[in-house]
């Protein structure tokens, strides 16, 4: 008996041991933290956090709501009728086409999404690289390379709300007094901080050029090979001079603008300039900014792969979902300008290579009377088809080059009234296109003669030629104020009429999901 | 000496020898008078003369000799001269006898055990048992689930036939509870109880599936055929916007069974339903608690073999009927041309193929086999049961297969008397999947025109689609993804149990599980036309699961008269800990490979590694007390902390609970009714917390998924870029179910007829709901919306009634059983913040979201318009335009053969106010019965079972009805409204510019109520005679039959759907169905 007491006493004594060794003290058995994530209260002690949370903003850029996918072929290229459609099967995309969109329009929803991401990033980053310069953690030497990091984020933070008030904003930059949409610049630290009201046009703007003047003191001119794909000074330079241009103060738009003409940059040789778009010369001699795709064959678009999914949706059949096409209005209007063919595809001429090797392009719904068929060309694999490369293209997209900056530039002086000059400026750039020296004038192409709005409508078509299918119509027709002129050109899309109000349809509806969530918005006015 | 007594001469050796006589003068007829002359003759040949009429048989030990009547089997233990404890125990007696039923028909494996010991064995095939007690003060006790249990005083008896009686409510059976257990009498709350028999009968692969229509108040869900898949379980109505999963656990540790477990291992489950039954679980038993028991050696000291096999096919109940390719060229050319497009040009080819992509898709064999055998035995001192199992199901289908093979151990050990055990119970399994590829279901959008093969694919020959159309070829989509997830696991536990005093039990038990996953797949390199990747990939995912608990109770036992109490208390610690991996690589130079060391292409780790770690930590105790079995109290509480859920404020949570019980039958004035053999009211009250959301929500921090830039010139330096990842919420704290509920156990005519009934009302409170924040917050990864910060705001109610009765009757050689339950429930969401409402229920690509979820409406709700009719002329469409402020009523292009949406807030045009509430996807009402007969050697057994009252979103017409894209689409597209047809169904127009599928409209809403036969079994056991020559002791045959018939008025595949939530009752692209026929045999040794 004496034996099993010990037994029994022996077996409780072992339990509670392993109860103490298994629990240890409770406090401590409760403590976890997230080990897949890192904690914000050490995270930015550290310079190479502080580099790792500006990626997250450069890659905001180029989410799918936005450069990865869905921005440019859904509502740049589709509110001033760039493209045709095919399918028809998304009713938000048809609101588009026909200029009829809804504040529940999805895409809508996802670009605004897109653009608040990117400055909310931004924001965090600023916020906490400020705070880093001036805490204990920061070593000797690091002051230089936070301000150029810091530069960097206010020139994204600015070049986001700059595509927010011209894409919401319910006036001009010339009517500083209309609702645009939430100015943040800060990160929300309880639920009422979230509920931030509309801005005025004239607020943005102001905040735009101070973001794009702290990136012009702090950014350097230029970045080494490996980190090109930055932002630097001439960036920010480009960029105030668009913005005062926008605001129509010509006088500073040209300094800026002028920085930019006289700066390191030159036009690509024509031989090359079909190249821009299909990523042959990448980080040219043109280039102010463009964002880096990179094909990627494992990771895709919307896992944050490096490429981007707009050919996929813009390629011709067989290389691509061919969603989209020129309205056969633009491939008009083109008439014998050589940049038709650097941006659309004839069908049955142009070759293309698909699933089935190289074969001529396929007419766009032949049997429509009239009609002309062309598909894109400008940032559309020529040699592969988008099918085999996981749906993604990896030729990188031009923000700004100096062919538009040019025909900015020629804009600046028209208004000026320095016609001569911006006359010279617009020839540049169609020498360029037309296979001649740049500088040297070429009666053949050359335009000649034209002063005052003549000049001036003829350097918004050249725009009009030049940057086709890359971002810019849209906002350029807005601030001309010829958005509903344009849009009665071209009549119809294959989804219906289109049928653009003025001016309601010169702005996008603040989206419905945004207003049911933040109590502090006012619909968009017409919406 | 001459004609002594024995007694005399028994004393005469003793005093001439040092022999001593031990025996018991009850067994030893001592007055028998003997005559015996001997000289130098051993004492045992001396003992035989004295005995020898072969009575009584004699053992010596040492010096001591002990006479007792004679048992064959202690005839060995004289010759061999064992040692003195197994000889003094042979003063025992032994009984034995037949165990027979009410008909006269032996029972096999009743429980015989001596009260107040763990002395016990169970009767064998033919009802024979035998056992040894320690005298004749001693008392059997014989039971069996569901017949009456007998105490039977031995005496002097060596023979004890018992004859049983049919006992419906087993009111004595013993109900595993919460760290415990307790007999069904003396219950205080709500728990439905499912034997290991119910489970026998039924062709179930996973636990949960059992308890489809078995247990009142418990609703599952089965909405696809696939091998392997989960159905969905809510325990008395859907109890949150969030999970409502209910807490599983298996021999006293909580853990899942999911597809892994071996049903045949069970020997019961109970269904803890009320916050008395389940409170003892607190923070986790919100949405009820399962616990599952597992089978044990029985205490028989015979060695039982088990082996069961079947063997059966299945195939789909209901495949939609697709458009040929004819039929498909002339809905779709009329489709283009009815919105003015041009139908393709390559629809006039020639010769064009034309495949049927439901019967390609769906020719899996869907050959399933399960083969079990089990071995067990006992002895007093310890018993064992192992078992081995495997299963294996070809999914209908092509290339889908599940398998899994098991193997348990479970065993006890009772040292010092029975005053210490140990134990385990262990579970060892491996599944093996070839999943589905692509999102499983209808290949509606795969045309006929695609062939399924073409040999000059250089992409392994699988056919291809036109250049225009973006589907895949579905069958070489399923094969060239080279799929095979292996899972696995090793779950079990260990335990000590120790008497500490004689009414006081201390037990520790430790459990384990371990999950270790596995997915391998290759995709090869492929082709379908416009679906094309030309570059093979392999990916490897891993994900490692531990979880380990430890528990130590203490139980106390007391009964002082008529007074009895029980007390528990315990403490319990969980630490689960997981580790995921993810690896992908292309570019193999070979057709297969699941090595890496072969890839010639880019490694990547998107998803990357992720760490889980979890820790609950737990005191509780429970309190009962009762008066002579008449009057019963029950209270318990629990405190739980759950990390990583919650910040350090609302670490804590407390989980009390009440309970009491009256068995009015017990009162003099109702002790011997002729009628009412038992009356039982229950009373409960109590709370119970879900800490179901996700971890950190309180914490801050940086992540960065999908999100990388390059910044070097070619772009091939990918970068990592960390951003702010959630909105802390510093206050978020437990989600609370407070229950009330009143129950009846009643018996009627010696409990033949059985019924329980109970009735509750469930109130959630603090309900965790993702309050949606602005998107112009920003936070959030590529093409995600800035994640919801989940708040304490949300209440809702459940109330219900449940029924289960049960009547069994024998007549003659019949025996027939027949079991019922029904519960009706209503949900309605209480409260939820600022007028705001959660859209969920994916309608297919085509419709969006399906439902609602708002304050004073049944949780996610279907939403949309009303659907009036087809509008069949233009005059009729003219005078609803003409009254519309703005010339429209419904939308530009409206035209007869359109859907026509009613305007409810009569302003003469169809906007999106003119949405409602236009189904509720919550059954009134779910059902199941269950029939037994037996009758000579034949028994026979059919389940059905149904939900009544419940409307389904039949989301599949948004595709069956219509030419999407460019789709193939089911012939009832054929019976669209046209002039000359005027049918109810939309006409079909590419575009469809009056949104007939586009919106959400009554149109789709249907009476989802149904009653399947689930199970029909027709067995045989061989008869006795037949089966001694083959040295069995049972042997049964049986052909069986499941999901044989469905009885719905639902026009589509199936009306049977799940579905989160907050978006339930959707049927849109599943898995169908299945239905089986199978064979089986189940043999005894």
């Amino acid at each position: 008996m004496k034996t099993m007491k010990n037994i029994y006493k022996n077996s409780l004594i072992v339990s509670f041991f392993i109860t103490l060794l298994f629990t240890g003290c409770s406090e401590d058995f409760l403590d976890l933290n997230d080990e897949n994530q890192l904690q914000a209260e050490t995270y930015f002690t550290k310079i190479g956090n502080l580099d790792l949370t500006l990626n997250s903003v450069y890659s905001s850029l180029k989410s799918y709501d936005l450069f990865g996918s869905e921005y440019a072929p859904k509502v740049l290229e589709m509110l001033p009728h760039t493209s045709n459609q095919d399918w028809l099967g998304h009713i938000q995309w048809n609101q588009m086409a026909t200029n009829e969109v809804t504040s529940d329009n999805e895409i809508v929803r996802d670009v605004w999404r897109g653009w608040y991401r990117v400055i909310s990033r931004a924001n965090d980053f600023i916020v906490n690289a400020k705070i880093y310069k001036e805490s204990d953690f920061i070593k000797p030497g690091e002051e230089e390379t936070v301000d150029q990091m810091i530069g960097q984020a206010s020139f994204i933070r600015a070049y986001a709300n700059f595509s927010i008030v011209r894409l919401w904003g319910e006036g001009k930059a010339t009517e500083p007094s209309k609702l645009a949409a939430p100015l943040i610049l800060d990160v929300p630290a309880t639920q009422e901080d979230m509920l931030v009201s509309r801005a005025t046009v004239g607020d943005m703007y102001t905040q735009i050029i101070s973001d794009f003047k702290v990136a012009e003191t702090l950014l350097p001119d230029s970045w080494d090979p490996d980190n090109i794909a930055r932002v630097n000074k001439y960036t920010a330079k480009g960029f105030l001079g668009k913005v005062y241009l926008y605001q129509e103060d010509y006088p500073k738009a040209k300094d800026y603008l002028e920085e930019v003409v006289n700066g390191p940059f030159q036009l690509v040789s024509s031989d090359k300039y079909d190249g821009l778009f299909h990523g042959e010369s990448e980080f040219s001699t043109e280039s102010i900014w463009e964002l880096n795709f990179h094909t990627d064959l494992v990771t895709h678009v919307w896992n944050g792969g490096t490429g981007t999914q707009i050919a996929l949706i813009t390629a011709p059949f067989g290389t691509g979902w061919s969603n989209v096409w020129p309205h056969d209005e633009n491939i008009r209007r083109f008439g014998d300008d050589p940049r038709l063919n650097v941006n659309a595809l004839e069908p049955g001429v142009a070759e293309v290579t698909n699933g089935s090797g190289v074969t001529s392009v396929l007419e766009k719904f032949p049997t429509e009377e009239g009609g002309l068929g062309w598909s894109y060309k400008k940032y559309v694999p020529l040699d592969y088809s988008v099918y085999t490369t996981n749906q993604n293209y990896g030729a990188n997209y031009h923000i700004m080059r100096l062919g538009g900056v040019y025909l900015l530039y020629a804009e600046v002086l028209n208004a000026l009234e320095q016609d001569t000059d911006a006359l010279e400026y617009v020839n540049k750039v169609r020498r360029r296109a037309y296979g001649k020296d740049v500088n040297t004038p070429d009666p053949e192409v050359d335009f000649a003669g034209l002063t005052g709005t003549g000049l001036r409508d003829t350097i918004r078509e050249e725009r009009f030629r030049e940057l086709f299918n890359e971002g810019q119509r849209w906002f350029d027709i807005v601030r001309w104020g010829i958005a509903a002129e344009e849009s009665a050109k071209y009549e119809k899309v294959r989804s219906g009429t289109i049928s653009f109000q003025d001016p309601k349809d010169n702005y996008l509806p603040i989206p419905r999901e945004e207003l049911e969530s933040n109590s502090a918005l006012t619909p968009s006015t017409g919406y | 000496m001459e004609n002594e007594s024995i007694k005399n001469v028994l004393g005469l050796i003793e005093s001439q020898s040092k022999f001593k006589f031990f025996y018991k003068t009850t067994e030893i007829d001592l007055k028998r008078k003997i005559s015996l002359q001997v000289k130098d003759t051993s004492i045992k040949d001396v003992l035989k003369i004295i005995f020898d009429d072969g009575t009584v048989t004699c053992t010596t030990v040492k010096n001591q000799i002990v006479i007792k009547k004679d048992l064959k089997d202690y005839q060995s233990s004289l010759d061999s001269g064992q040692k003195s404890v197994k000889i003094i125990k042979e003063l025992q007696q032994s009984v034995s006898g037949k165990i027979i039923d009410g008909s006269g028909m032996p029972i096999p494996g009743v429980s015989v055990v001596v009260k107040g010991t763990s002395n016990g064995v169970a009767a064998d095939f033919d009802g024979n048992y035998s056992i040894t007690v320690d005298g004749p003060e001693s008392v059997l006790v014989f039971s069996y689930i569901g017949l009456a249990s007998q105490e039977v005083a031995v005496g002097n008896r060596q023979i004890i036939d018992v004859t049983m009686q049919d006992d419906a409510l087993a009111l004595d059976d013993v109900v595993v509870i919460g760290y415990g257990t307790q007999k069904r009498s003396n219950l205080t709350g709500a728990i439905s109880s499912i034997k290991s028999e119910d489970l026998d009968k039924l062709s179930v692969t996973r636990v949960d599936q059992a308890l489809q229509g078995k247990a009142a108040g418990v609703m599952v869900s089965q909405p696809s055929g696939k091998p392997g898949s989960a159905p969905s379980i809510h325990v008395r109505g859907v109890g949150s916007i969030g999970g409502t999963s209910p807490l599983w656990i298996v021999d006293g540790i909580r853990m899942g069974t999911d597809n892994f477990f071996n049903v045949n291992d069970i020997e019961s489950i109970e269904v803890l339903k009320d916050a008395s039954a389940s409170a003892i679980y607190g923070a986790q038993a919100a949405h009820g608690v399962v616990l599952v028991t597992t089978k044990r050696g029985m205490n028989n000291n015979k060695i039982n073999v088990d082996f069961k096999a079947t063997v059966g096919v299945s195939s789909p109940i209901n495949l939609p009927s697709m458009l040929d390719r004819d039929q498909f060229i002339q809905v779709a050319t009329a489709s283009r041309l009815a919105a003015g497009q041009q139908p393709d040009p390559s629809w006039s080819q020639s010769g064009l193929p034309n495949t049927d992509w439901s019967d390609e898709l769906f020719s899996g064999s869907g050959l399933e086999q399960n083969y079990n055998l089990a071995i067990s035995s006992g002895t007093d001192k310890a018993n064992y049961y192992i078992s081995g199992a495997y299963s294996g199901e070809e999914g209908i289908m092509v290339d889908n297969k599940f398998e899994r093979y098991n193997l348990r151990a479970n065993s006890d050990f009772k040292l010092f008397d029975g005053k210490v055990k140990i134990g385990e119970s262990m579970l060892v399994s491996r599944t093996v999947e070839n999943p589905t590829y692509a999102a499983s279901g209808i290949p509606w959008r795969s045309i006929p025109m695609m062939p399924v093969y073409d040999e000059t694919n250089p992409y392994g020959g699988w056919g291809t689609g036109p250049a225009y159309y973006q589907g895949r070829n579905p069958v070489g989509n399923e094969v060239q993804h080279h799929a095979k997830y292996n899972n696995n696991r090793f779950n079990g536990n260990v335990y000590l149990e120790i008497d500490l005093l004689k009414d006081l039990k201390f037990r520790s038990t430790f459990g384990i599980n371990y999950s270790s996953w596995l997915g391998q797949s290759f995709n090869e390199a492929y082709s379908y036309g416009s679906n094309t990747n030309t570059q093979n990939s392999l990916v490897y995912a891993s994900n490692d699961q531990e979880t380990l608990t430890a528990n130590y109770i203490l139980t106390y036992d007391k009964t002082i008269g008529d007074h009895s109490f029980k007390a528990m208390a315990g403490y319990e610690a969980v630490k689960g800990s997981g580790i995921g991996f993810n690896a992908t690589m292309v570019d193999f130079p070979v057709d297969l490979s699941y090595s890496f060391n072969l890839a010639t292409g880019a490694a990547d780790v998107t998803d990357r590694n992720t760490i889980d770690e979890s820790r609950i930590l737990s005191q509780f105790g429970r309190f009962n007390y009762s008066y002579k079995d008449k009057y019963m109290l029950e209270g318990s509480v629990r405190r739980d902390a759950s990390a990583p859920k919650f910040g350090k404020d609302n670490l804590w949570g407390v989980f009390p609970s009440f309970s009491a019980g009256w068995r009015i039958s017990q009162e003099d004035f109702l002790k011997d009714h002729s009628v009412i053999s038992n009356l039982k009211l229950r009373l409960s009250s109590g709370t119970l917390g879900s800490d179901n959301i996700g971890n950190y929500l309180y914490s801050k921090s940086y992540y960065s998924l999908r999100s990388f830039y390059a910044f070097n010139e070619d772009g091939t330096n990918k970068v990592p870029g960390f951003f702010l990842n959630r909105f802390p919420n510093e206050a978020v704290k437990w989600e609370e179910i407070t229950m009330s509920n009143v129950g009846i156990d009643l018996g009627l005519f010696n409990n033949k007829l059985s019924v329980v009934m109970d009735y509750y009302v469930k109130k959630t409170t603090d309900m965790l709901y993702a309050v949606p924040v602005p998107l112009s917050t920003g936070i959030s990864y590529s093409k995600a919306s800035p994640s919801a910060v989940s708040m304490n705001v949300g209440e809702m109610k459940n109330t219900g009634f449940e029924m289960a009765v049960n009547y069994q009757e024998t007549f003659n050689e019949l025996k027939f059983n027949i079991a019922a339950n029904a519960s009706f429930m209503k949900n309605e969401l209480t409260s939820l913040i600022d007028n705001a409402y959660i859209n969920g229920g994916d309608g297919g690509e085509v419709l969006g979201s399906t439902t609602r979820s708002e304050e004073g409406m049944p949780l996610s709700s279907f939403y949309g318009y009303e659907f009036v009719k087809i509008i069949d002329s233009q005059s009729e469409l003219d005078a609803l335009n003409t009254a519309a402020p703005d010339g429209v009523y419904q939308s530009n292009n409206t035209a007869p053969g359109d859907m026509l949406f009613r305007d409810l807030n009569g302003d003469n045009e169809i906007t999106a106010d003119d949405k409602t509430y236009i189904g509720n996807p919550w059954p009134k009402m779910i059902y199941g019965l269950t029939t037994n007969l037996e009758w000579r050697d034949f028994d026979f057994s059919m389940f059905l079972q149904g939900i009544q009252g419940v409307d389904v979103f039949n989301g599949n017409k948004t595709l069956t009805q219509q030419i999407y894209a460019d789709y193939n689409t089911s012939t009832e597209a054929l019976n669209a409204w046209t002039p000359t047809n005027q049918t109810g169904q939309p006409r079909i127009i590419q575009s469809d510019p009056n949104g007939n599928f586009r919106n959400t409209s009554s149109y789709f809403v249907e009476d989802g109520s149904f009653l399947k036969v689930r199970n029909i079994q027709l067995g045989y056991e061989l008869p006795e005679s037949f089966l001694s020559r083959l040295k069995m002791s049972r042997a049964r045959v049986y052909i069986s039959a499941d999901n044989i018939l469905t009885l719905t008025k639902y026009s589509g595949i199936d009306p049977e759907v799940s579905g989160g939530n907050t978006g339930r009752g959707v049927d849109y692209n599943s898995y169908p169905q299945t239905k089986t026929i199978s064979m089986g045999i189940s043999l005894g040794l």
